[in-house]
């Protein structure tokens, strides 16, 4: 995954990303660098499928605590932490709809 | 507009999908559970005064019915608190706020009303809270586009409620 276009689905990463949006997705940061806190990372989780979180912080043995921003996301706080070899890739860019861009963040 | 174009382009190659995957599907918000929180919370204040003002019953029955009512209002004013939350927190946006800037202020005072109920065996500041609530309903439905009306509810306190007109 050099680089790739998914769709988002969900609102647990909103008001930051909303579903609808579009991500650029791609694993070429992490031959440089592990994902770190503040990063959005996709990945597979074996009973939810292919999701989108953002790290919130990593833990000393390395594993991913990923986080939602909805208090009903289903997260880390569900499925524990992640091995870091399931991260698929990371977030390098956004595209939202402009009519949208209300948001202070946008 | 960039957007846009990845929309066209969605089309042409079919773009698989990531979740962002919430409990309950998104998009389930209704206020009903908060208004019917609060009414239980009058209801427990009006047996808890029909218990100390009635026929004197034995202590532990008394005091048995006096725990049930108690628990019963912590639990419910928790519970209309927990509701407004999350609709303030993850169905109101910004736009909603500077539309209706009187939110962020009637959210404080559901908050503080939720607790002084849980603090206190006042009718009046339960029917305050009934009142910020209902107005919370009100905004709620107005911003979905749905009237409402309001009806007295049709078992006991039989106080108002805000109901969507569906």
């Amino acid at each position: 995954m050099i680089l790739s276009v998914r769709r988002v689905r969900g609102s647990s990463l909103a008001p930051r990303i909303r579903d609808g949006d579009f991500v650029l997705v791609s694993r070429v940061p992490l031959w440089l660098r592990r994902p770190a806190a503040g990063d959005v990372v996709v990945f597979h989780q074996p009973d939810y499928g292919q999701l989108i979180k953002r790290v919130e912080r990593v833990l000393p043995d390395g594993r991913l605590f990923v986080r939602g921003e909805d208090i009903d996301s289903v997260d880390s706080r569900r499925f524990g932490p992640l091995p870091p070899r399931a991260v698929q890739g990371l977030v390098v860019a956004h595209i939202r709809p402009s009519h949208k861009g209300l948001g202070a963040d946008s | 507009m960039l957007h846009n174009v990845f929309e066209s382009l969605d089309k042409l190659f079919d773009f698989a999908e990531v979740s962002a995957h919430c409990d309950i599907p998104c998009g389930i918000y209704d206020p009903h559970q908060a208004q019917v929180a609060v009414l239980t919370v009058i209801r427990m204040i009006d047996l808890m005064n029909d218990l100390a003002k009635g026929e004197p019953k034995d202590l532990l029955t008394a005091h048995n019915s006096l725990t049930r009512y108690v628990l019963i209002k912590e639990e419910s004013a928790e519970l209309c608190k927990r509701e407004v939350r999350v609709i303030f927190g993850d169905f109101i946006k910004k736009e909603h706020v500077d539309k209706y800037p009187e939110l962020p202020t009637l959210f404080h005072k559901i908050m503080q009303g939720g607790s002084k109920v849980r603090q206190t065996v006042s009718r009046e500041s339960a029917l305050e809270l009934l009142a910020a609530v209902n107005r919370f309903a009100e905004i709620f439905w107005e911003i979905k586009g749905i009237a409402t009306k309001k009806v007295k509810a049709p078992y006991k306190p039989e106080e108002e409620i805000v109901y969507p007109v569906l």
